[in-house]
């Protein structure tokens, strides 16, 4: 990869080593809070509450962006990536954030879980250690957005590769978006935690956090889709659809992703329901780009087949090389994405969305649509990449498939039954359940269920680990290089709307205003609601 | 690919386009049409008020916890969400008549739901929290916490009965602001 | 709209998109800020500004507030920024002399010899400063306390609050780690009774949490104890803020108020700052 090999490396091994930490985190807790196991004392549940939540929110899935895109930038672009001193300090810069914000995690001292709504007080290292994180990430932002332009200017009136102008829209979004919960670590809550302000507001808080929230989720997403338009096709042995209706969905994310988050406040009593129904409209305008990426991956995946010999309306889909870890994974993705998205119109649903706030539905839905239909590309991201990383071909292809199945099914067994238990009302956030209860004990069965799917991800999880290990000390080898998808008819020249940013950026700007702008601007002149801080660490009493 | 030409995959896509704004124009009636018929959105006052001093005056003293009868036969129910309680901890409402909760905290953010209805709020310290709902049938409802709290979390779970209007009005009526917490 | 092979014409894509996208908010506006509400507003009995101000987010005077039941606040401390601050600021070194007087009956070291009265050596500022406050204005109780606490200001009792807070305990600590769950009261302590209304006791009272004002129990006099969470479960003692003791008193059956004064008093606080 020209140079860049090692940085990528660098980001993967890193999201993966957190990866490998807190996946069995997760199983403890999800065991812990079964019928299958007594009852423990709560503190060290929540506190492995609050490592897995941050390590998924801010660094997992952060490094694994920023890796990829680094990747994308080498590869798609025809020339090597410029600007490395600036990318490892990056990824320093993330790492020592994650560091700082999760040792005192680890204490005891922070758990305020990744959400950490205040008036809830942990560590100031905490809050630090979240902020550098994401602000050292901005400098992989400022490294792509050069990139992206320096190319344009090389290349006058040529469409920008889709990978990369797809990794631009990434990168814009994550900039956007992660000024809400910045704004809100370093203007709320430690000027707070150091003094300077006696109180806080939670309802300005949660309102900042919403920013972040929902775009944040986009953030982790693009690579996936990336990875659908431009890695998919060629795997399967066939063209992408229709490049230009690539660029179209990714522009109506980098839209619609942000400026929507007031859904996650739907039953909060700080914003008028004028505003939330307003979110709730553009939430809907977000499914729009999944719709048409499904359509082109499908339609892209139907080429692949027909080439292949499948004949009918669906015997394309069994002509499929199924064999190849990407396709698989790609299948695996959508089936979850279909059960996942479907979900997410529940939640949306204004109204609806009153019968599953804050119950396990939101936390089953979450873990279905990221833990299953993005996590599962992010392997199969890796098991492509890492040959050409590494210059040593993929070991044990049968381990990859098995892998990759292991981590579906298991994602269904934890995710499904933990939607069901959401609708029968059990609420989040609990390290244990009286399941003796006659109103809870139907709940118990599902809970227990979804506890032993939890361990099915971790054999996953060290299957994954134990590939990628085992690939990058076998034997060298000669290994193709990345390549890109071709579309179907690539694109000679593109319009401006379709290969660049700066009007986009305009409107994104307009409808955060437009959509933001009042609910913000309320707190200026509503009185008495700013609270003082309680802090959560044992060490710290009064 | 000569025999995928380009306005044929761009008419494939456009008339895919307009099948997702057909579904999402469905969903945007289906709300809309709930919201207006069945009067059912999501809270909207936005009201402040001093989350410390809660106890000392005004709507959330002690004594004006608990369920008031109002003239029109409608109830409203005060209730504290805190570390870790809620107050009254037994909410007793009847059955059949409009019931409006109002609910705030004194110290960090909560949230509440009542198990078998779609009775859900945030509850976030400095506002307060307003649901309107019905019960139709008397029945016992469990009311957990929904938000992390810090570590009592866990133990924070109300209960609502809801009792048919005659009984209530029997054993309750009398009480200028009733509950069942003994 | 263009393909690989022409020119680009003018582009309209910004103008039917953005075009498209305004459209769109002015519908969501419209329905949101006027449809809906004034669909809804009945319940209410607001006129349609006022259910379009409700839909804005505007801070409503509400109409449902109607004059509040009365009665008298179970403590006039109230856990305010301001309390917080003037606690920080208590004056050991000037409690210690007042201290001199409550060494008759808490013992020079804080620790009593009477097992109805409280020990007070190493217990929280905020909570020794809620209790002399509620003492004197009446909240508790005082019978005996009072005639000791009336002539102190307000200042004294942050000072005597400090002084205690900084004694040692002397016992040892074994409250921090607990041990199996067995026994009835470690586990209304470690994982209380959720649907009796029982969260942890150590969720309040440390070690795990700590909620304003809430006292450290580890090492206190078992007699004294047992008689405030029944005065709490009888309704004698109302000085805690929103019920947050009689709440949970309630639902405690006297042989668990027993077993828990008794499992408190037998170990210490736990130690450090």
């Amino acid at each position: 990869m020209q140079g860049s090999s090692r940085l990528v490396l660098a980001h993967f091994w890193a999201a993966f080593a957190t990866f490998a930490v807190a996946i069995p985190l997760g199983a403890w807790q999800m065991l812990v809070r079964s019928p299958l196991h007594q009852w423990i004392p709560p503190e060290l549940y929540y506190r492995a509450v609050t490592a897995h939540g941050t390590t998924f929110a801010y660094v997992f899935p952060t490094l694994v962006a920023m890796g990829f895109g680094y990747a994308v930038c080498s590869v798609s672009l025809g020339r090597p990536m410029r600007g490395l001193p600036l990318a490892w300090v990056s990824f320093l810069l993330v790492m020592a954030g994650a560091a700082m914000a999760l040792a005192p995690v680890a204490a005891g001292n922070a758990n305020v879980l990744y959400t950490f709504y205040p008036p809830l007080l942990g560590s100031s290292y905490y809050y630090l250690g979240v902020l550098l994180a994401v602000i050292g990430s901005w400098i992989w932002i400022g490294l792509m957005v050069w990139h992206f332009r320096r190319w344009k200017i090389d290349n006058p009136g040529l469409p920008v590769p889709l990978a990369m102008f797809a990794t631009t829209v990434g990168a814009l979004l994550w900039g956007w978006t992660s000024l809400g919960v910045s704004a809100e670590i370093a203007f709320l809550i430690l000027p707070n935690a150091y003094g300077w302000t006696p109180t806080v507001d939670p309802g300005l808080a949660r309102l900042l956090f919403s920013w972040t929230l929902h775009a944040i989720v986009y953030f982790w997403l693009i690579p996936t889709y990336i990875s659908f338009y431009v890695l998919l096709p060629q795997a399967a042995g066939g063209r992408l659809y229709s490049d230009k209706m690539g660029r179209i969905a990714f522009l109506q994310l980098l839209i619609f992703s942000m400026p929507i988050g007031l859904h996650h406040l739907f039953v909060d009593p700080q914003i008028g329901a004028g505003f939330k129904f307003l979110h709730a409209v553009f939430t809907g305008m977000v499914a729009v780009p999944t719709l048409l990426t499904i359509f082109t991956i499908c339609a892209s995946l139907e080429i692949a087949g027909r080439l292949r010999g499948g004949r009918g309306p669906f015997g394309w889909i069994a002509a499929l090389p199924w064999d190849r870890p990407f396709v698989l994974a790609t299948g695996l993705s959508l089936l979850m994405l279909g059960l996942g998205g479907a979900s997410g119109l529940i939640n949306m649903s204004y109204v609806l969305n009153s019968t599953v706030h804050n119950t396990q539905w939101v936390t089953g839905h979450f873990h279905l649509i990221y833990g299953g239909s993005i996590v599962i590309m992010y392997f199969a991201i890796a098991y492509e990449l890492w040959p050409r990383l590494t210059g040593r071909p993929l070991a044990a292809p049968k381990l990859v498939r098995l892998q990759l199945w292991t981590w579906s099914v298991g994602m269904v067994i934890v995710t499904l039954p933990w939607h069901l238990v959401g609708v029968m009302g059990q609420p989040r956030r609990m390290a244990y359940y009286d399941f003796t209860n006659s109103a809870l004990a139907s709940q118990g069965i599902w809970v227990s269920v979804s506890a032993i799917g939890g361990f099915v991800l971790v054999f996953s999880a060290a299957l994954f680990i134990g590939v990628l290990l085992a690939s990058h000390r076998g034997p060298a080898a000669a290994i193709s290089p990345l390549k890109f998808s071709l579309a179907v008819n690539p694109p000679r020249r593109l319009p401006k709307s379709l290969n660049s940013f700066g009007i986009w950026a305009l409107l994104v700007l307009a409808l955060t205003v437009a959509n933001y702008g009042y609910p913000l601007a309320q707190f200026v002149f509503l009185n008495k609601s700013a609270v003082p801080a309680f802090p959560v660490s044992q060490n710290d009493r009064r | 690919m000569s025999t995928l030409p380009h306005d044929v995959i761009e008419e494939s896509e456009r008339r895919w386009a307009y099948v997702v704004a057909g579904v999402i124009g469905l969903m945007f009636a289906v709300i809309i049409f709930s919201s207006v018929h069945w009067a059912a959105q999501p809270p909207s006052n936005v009201e402040t008020i001093d989350a410390s001093r809660l106890h000392l005056a005004g709507e959330f003293v002690e004594e004006n916890l608990g369920t008031a009868v109002q003239p029109d036969g409608s109830v409203i129910v005060r209730v504290i969400a805190q570390q870790y309680s809620f107050v009254p901890s037994c909410i007793i409402v009847p059955a059949n008549a409009p019931v409006v909760f109002r609910v705030t905290s004194p110290d960090v953010v909560h949230g509440f739901l009542i198990m078998g209805t779609n009775v859900n709020s945030m509850v976030v310290p400095g506002f307060i929290a307003e649901v309107r709902t019905r019960f139709d049938k008397p029945k016992d409802h469990l009311m957990p916490c929904h938000e992390y709290c810090n570590v009592g979390h866990e133990g924070m779970w109300a209960h609502v009965k809801v009792v048919d209007r005659q009984e209530f009005t029997k054993s309750y009526g009398g009480q200028p602001r009733a509950s069942c917490a003994g | 709209m263009t393909d690989g092979n022409q020119p680009t014409s003018r582009d309209s894509r910004f103008a039917i998109w953005i075009g498209a996208t305004a459209g769109l908010f002015v519908f969501a506006l419209a329905v949101g800020f006027i449809w809906l509400p004034s669909a809804q507003r009945g319940a209410d009995g607001l006129d349609l500004w006022g259910a379009i101000c409700r839909a804005v987010g505007l801070p409503s005077g509400n109409a449902r507030v109607s004059a509040p039941v009365a009665g008298r606040p179970a403590s006039q401390v109230a856990w305010t920024t301001e309390t917080r601050r003037r606690l920080a600021q208590g004056d050991s070194r000037a409690g210690a002399a007042i201290a001199q007087t409550c060494n008759n009956c808490h013992g020079a070291a804080g620790i009593s010899a009477d097992a109805i009265i409280p020990n007070l050596a190493g217990q929280s500022a905020a909570a020794i400063y809620k209790q002399l406050d509620d003492f004197k204005s009446g909240n508790r109780n005082p019978a005996v306390m009072g005639v000791y606490v009336s002539p102190l200001s307000d200042q004294n009792l942050l000072d005597l609050a400090a002084h205690y807070a900084l004694l040692p305990n002397p016992t040892g600590d074994t409250l921090s780690t607990p041990s199996s769950t067995n026994s009835v009261a470690r586990r209304l302590i470690d994982v209380g009774a959720p649907l009796r209304g029982i969260a942890p006791c150590a969720s309040c009272h440390g070690p795990v949490g700590v909620t304003p004002g809430a006292p450290w129990l580890g090492g206190q006099q078992r007699a004294y104890l047992e008689l405030q969470m029944q005065s709490f479960k009888d309704g004698t003692r109302r000085n805690d803020i929103s019920e947050q003791m009689r709440s949970v008193a309630r639902q405690l059956t006297s042989d668990e108020i027993a077993v828990l004064a008794a499992y408190y008093s037998n170990v210490s606080n736990v130690v450090g700052r």
